[in-house]
C-alpha cells in the first residue's frame, strides 16, 4: 500500500533507492572520517561526515511522517564542501551567497512541510484530534485541499535547489577555468561532486515534472548514486596522495620562476601554505644570524604558542628559517615541499647576489690593476727624469765644458775624443727620451691628452688633425690608456691603411670619453690581429670602456675608443 | 746680463751655471724648486730666469706656472726660458699664448749646445721669442697636407720655420745669408700665400704663424 504523499514511481525504483542510500550515506561518512582523522586541521572531513548523516536524516525524514521536511540538507553540505575545497575556506562572495541562499531554501522547504502536516492527508495527525478528518479509503487528488499548492511549491523548491546547485557547479567550473594545471587537476573531484548532485536533482525535476522515461531514469540513477558514493573517497584519497601538496608547490615554484623580489617570495610561500601571517627570515653567515625582509637581524620566536618556525637548510647549510602558523604543520608533505622550493629560492638569490658581487670585485680590481699599472709606469718614467736622463743632460753639459777648454790645436787628439763623447751623449739623451716617451709620455703628466694627442699627430708621417678639447684633467689612467690606444691606431694607419690624412676627436658624452681616428686609407683592416690593439682594447675594457674598429674595404678605417671617466 | 737658474737636478743646475758664465753670462742665483726661482727673481729681478719645466713642488707643469707667476709680477719685466724634455707644441703654445715677448722654450738636450743655449738667453733676454727647432719641424711637418703650405716653396718653408722659431727679419737674413730685402719678400709672399693679415711686429707675427701651424 503506497504511504501517504508518496508518489507511485518510488515504489518502482526503491530496491535501487534502499541500495543506493545506504551506498551513499555509508560511503560519505567513511570518506569524511577518514579525511577527518588524517587531516583534523581541514574541514572536508567534518563536512563530508556532516554529509553523509544528512544523507541518512534526509533519507529517514523521507520515509517517515514528517513529510520529508529534513531532506535536501545532504546537498547544503556537499555544495560547502565543493565550494571551500581545498583551502577550507570560501574564496568568492558569490559562493558564499549561494551557499546562504540554498540554507535559507532548505529552512524554508522544512518549515513549509512540517506546516503542511497539520493539513488532512499531508500528515498522519492524531486521530483523537477533531480537527484530524480520517483519511478515505479511496480518494482523488482533486479531493485534497491544498494539493495544488503543495505542488507549486514543492515544484518551486526543487526548481530553485536545482538552480542553485547548478550555481555551485559554475562558481567550481570558473575555477577551474582560471586555475594554473596543478589546481585544475585538484579541481577534479569536487567538479565531478557538483555534477552528479545537479545531475540527480535534475534527475528528480524531470521525473516530477515531465514523466521521464522511468527504465532510462533508472540507469541514470544508478550513475548518479554510484557517483555519489565513490567521489567522496577521490576527495578523501586527494590528501593520501599529496596531489593536494604537490600542486600548491607547482604553483610556488612557478611564482618563483618569475622574477620578483623577496616580498613576492613571502607572498608567494604564504599563499602556498595557506598562511598569509608567514614571513621568511634569511641566514646571513656575516651577521651569524638572520635577518628578516628588510634585512634588519631578527630573532627566531620560541616554539612553542601559535607560532611555529621551519628551519631551511640546503647541502647541509643554513638558508633561512620560515616563521608561520603552528597549523600549517599539520600538512607536512605540503611544508616540507615548500620548505625546500622556499630553501632553493632563498638560495638561488643568494648565489646569484654573491656572484653579482664577486663580479663587482672583479671589475674593480681589473681597473685597480690597470690604474696601478699607469702609475707604475709613470714612476718608471719620473725615476728615468730625475735620474739618468738628468745624468746622462749633466754629462753631455760636462762634456760640452770640457771640449771647449781644450785647445783643438794643441791636442787635436784630445778635443776629437771629447767631440765624439760630447755627440755620443747628446744622442744618447734623445734615445732615452724616446724611451721615456713610449713608457709614459711626460707630455701627458704635463699637459694633459689634447696637447699629448696633438703631439702624437705631430710626430705621426702622414698629416693628422686633431680636435680634441676636454673640460678637466680625466683620470690617468683613462688619459694613458686613450693616449696609447691612438698611438697604436695612427702606427696602423701609417703601416697599412694608405691613408693620406687622419682625423683624430675626442670628446666627453655622457661622462664617457669618446675619442674616434678616422682615416681615408683602403679600410678592410683585421680588427682581430693585431695584438697591440687587442692588448689595449683589453686594458680598456677593464676601466669598464670598450674599443670598436669599422673598417669596409675600400671606405676608410674608424676607430672607436669610450672609456667611461667618473673616477 | 743676469740670470736666474731653476732646476731639481744639482748636475744640470751647475753645469748650467758654469757652461753661461764661461760664456760671459752673469748668473746671479741657483734655484731648487719652483717656489724658491719666484722668490730669487721676486729678489734679484734677472734679465732670464731659466726654468725646468718639471720640478718640485707643483710637478710635472711647475715651469709653465712659474713662468706664468714672473710674467704677471709687476715691475721689471724678466724673460722666461723654459727647459722641456718633451718638446710638446701643446705645451709650448700654452708657454706662448698670451704674451709671446720674451719667452722662450727649448728642449733640454738643446742646453749641451752651448751657442744655441746663449743664444736663446740672450734674446729672451731682449724680449724676443724662442721656439725649439724641433717643435717648429713637428709642427712645420704635420701641416704637410693642407695646399697652403704645399704651395710654399722650400725657401719660404725655411723662412717660415725660423719665423715661428721666433726669429727676427735680419736673424733670418743672416741665418739665410740673404738681404733682408729678399726676406720681407719671402715673409710677404708666405702671409699672402697662407692667407694671413701681415703682422706689425715681431711677436705678433710669431703668435699668427704658430696658431696657423697648430694642429687643429
Amino acid at each position: 500500500m503506497p504511504a501517504p504523499g508518496v508518489p507511485a514511481w518510488y515504489y518502482q525504483s526503491v530496491d535501487v533507492w534502499v541500495l543506493g542510500n545506504a551506498l551513499v550515506g555509508w560511503s560519505t561518512i567513511a570518506a569524511g572520517l577518514g579525511a577527518w582523522f588524517h587531516r583534523p586541521d581541514l574541514r572536508r572531513g567534518r563536512l563530508l561526515t556532516a554529509a553523509g548523516f544528512a544523507w541518512f536524516l534526509g533519507a529517514a525524514s523521507w520515509a517517515s511522517n514528517d513529510g520529508g521536511a529534513f531532506q535536501g540538507y545532504y546537498i547544503l553540505f556537499i555544495s560547502a564542501l565543493v565550494l571551500t575545497y581545498p583551502s577550507g575556506r570560501i574564496g568568492k562572495r558569490g559562493a558564499l551567497l549561494i551557499l546562504a541562499a540554498m540554507a535559507v531554501t532548505l529552512a524554508a522547504a522544512t518549515f513549509a512541510r512540517l506546516a503542511f502536516l497539520h493539513i488532512p492527508f499531508f500528515g498522519s495527525c492524531d486521530p483523537t484530534d477533531p480537527t484530524c478528518a480520517p483519511v478515505p479509503a479511496t480518494y482523488d487528488d482533486s479531493e485534497i485541499p491544498w494539493q495544488a499548492t503543495y505542488d507549486t511549491l514543492d515544484s518551486l523548491y526543487r526548481f530553485v535547489l536545482g538552480l542553485e546547485t547548478v550555481g555551485v557547479l559554475a562558481v567550481v567550473l570558473h575555477r577551474f577555468v582560471v586555475s594554473s594545471r596543478p589546481s585544475r587537476r585538484i579541481l577534479l573531484p569536487p567538479i565531478a561532486m557538483a555534477a552528479a548532485l545537479a545531475a540527480a536533482i535534475g534527475l528528480a525535476v524531470a521525473r516530477r515534472s515531465t514523466g521521464f522515461d522511468t527504465s532510462v531514469a533508472d540507469t541514470f540513477l544508478v550513475g548518479v548514486v554510484i557517483a555519489l558514493a565513490v567521489l567522496p573517497h577521490s576527495i578523501t584519497l586527494d590528501l593520501f596522495r599529496g596531489r593536494l601538496a604537490r600542486g600548491a608547490v607547482a604553483d610556488l615554484v612557478v611564482r618563483l620562476a618569475e622574477p620578483a623580489g623577496p616580498n613576492s617570495l613571502t607572498a608567494s610561500l604564504g599563499r602556498a601554505l595557506g598562511d598569509p601571517s608567514l614571513a621568511v627570515l634569511t641566514w646571513s653567515p656575516e651577521a651569524a644570524g638572520y635577518l628578516d625582509e628588510a634585512g634588519h637581524p631578527a630573532e627566531l620566536p620560541s616554539q612553542v604558542g601559535e607560532r611555529a618556525v621551519t628551519l631551511l637548510a640546503r647541502e647541509g647549510r643554513s638558508v633561512g628559517a620560515l616563521v608561520h602558523d603552528s597549523a600549517v604543520r599539520a600538512n607536512r608533505g605540503l611544508l616540507e615541499s615548500v620548505s625546500a622550493a622556499a630553501a632553493l629560492a632563498i638560495d638561488n638569490a643568494r648565489l646569484a647576489a654573491e656572484v653579482r658581487a664577486q663580479l663587482d670585485e672583479v671589475r674593480a680590481s681589473r681597473a685597480r690593476i690597470v690604474a696601478a699599472g699607469v702609475e707604475e709606469r709613470q714612476h718608471l718614467e719620473q725615476d728615468l727624469h730625475d735620474g739618468a736622463q738628468q745624468q746622462l743632460v749633466a754629462l753631455a753639459i760636462a762634456l760640452r765644458a770640457a771640449r771647449s777648454r781644450v785647445d783643438a790645436a794643441e791636442n787635436p787628439e784630445l778635443a776629437r775624443s771629447l767631440g765624439d763623447a760630447s755627440e755620443r751623449a747628446d744622442s744618447a739623451v734623445v734615445e732615452l727620451r724616446e724611451l721615456a716617451r713610449g713608457i709614459h709620455p711626460p707630455v701627458l703628466t704635463e699637459a694633459g691628452l689634447p696637447a699629448a694627442l696633438s703631439s702624437l699627430a705631430a710626430r705621426a708621417p702622414i698629416p693628422v688633425a686633431v680636435e680634441a678639447t676636454l673640460p678637466e684633467r680625466l683620470p690617468p689612467a683613462v688619459e694613458a690608456t686613450a693616449y696609447f690606444v691612438v698611438a697604436e691606431a695612427l702606427t696602423n694607419v701609417a703601416k697599412h691603411a694608405h691613408a693620406h690624412e687622419a682625423h683624430v676627436k675626442a670628446e666627453i658624452v655622457d661622462g664617457q670619453l669618446h675619442i674616434s681616428v678616422d682615416d681615408d686609407g683602403v679600410g678592410g683592416a683585421d680588427v682581430t690581429g693585431g695584438t697591440g690593439l687587442r692588448g689595449l682594447a683589453d686594458r680598456a675594457a677593464a676601466l669598464g670602456g670598450s674599443v670598436s674598429v669599422e673598417s669596409p674595404r675600400g671606405g676608410g678605417t674608424r676607430l672607436l675608443v669610450e672609456i667611461p671617466c667618473e673616477s | 746680463m743676469r740670470v736666474v737658474i731653476a732646476d731639481d737636478s744639482v748636475l744640470i743646475r751647475e753645469g748650467l751655471a758654469r757652461l753661461l758664465s764661461e760664456a760671459g753670462i752673469d748668473v746671479v742665483g741657483l734655484a731648487a724648486d719652483g717656489a724658491r726661482a719666484e722668490r730669487l727673481v721676486t729678489e734679484l729681478e734677472p734679465d732670464v730666469a731659466i726654468l725646468d719645466m718639471r720640478m718640485p713642488p707643483g710637478g710635472a707643469a711647475e715651469g709653465l706656472r712659474v713662468s706664468q707667476a714672473i710674467r704677471a709680477r709687476p715691475g721689471k719685466r724678466t724673460g722666461v726660458l723654459v727647459l722641456s724634455q718633451t718638446g710638446d707644441p701643446g705645451v709650448a703654445m700654452r708657454l706662448l699664448s698670451d704674451r709671446p715677448d720674451g719667452v722662450g722654450y727649448l728642449l733640454k738636450d738643446r742646453v749641451a749646445d752651448v751657442e744655441a743655449l746663449v743664444d736663446a738667453v740672450r734674446r729672451v733676454g731682449r724680449g724676443e721669442t724662442v721656439l725649439d727647432p724641433v717643435v717648429v719641424a713637428n709642427l712645420v711637418r704635420a701641416q704637410r697636407n693642407p695646399p697652403a703650405v704645399e704651395q710654399l716653396t722650400t725657401r719660404e718653408r725655411e723662412v717660415l720655420s725660423l719665423m715661428a722659431e721666433g726669429r727676427s727679419n735680419r736673424a733670418i737674413s743672416e741665418r739665410l745669408v740673404v738681404t733682408d730685402k729678399t726676406v720681407e719678400a719671402h715673409v710677404a709672399s708666405i702671409f699672402s700665400k697662407l692667407g694671413l693679415e701681415p703682422a706689425v711686429d715681431d711677436h705678433r707675427r710669431v703668435l699668427a704663424v704658430l696658431a696657423y701651424l697648430q694642429p687643429r
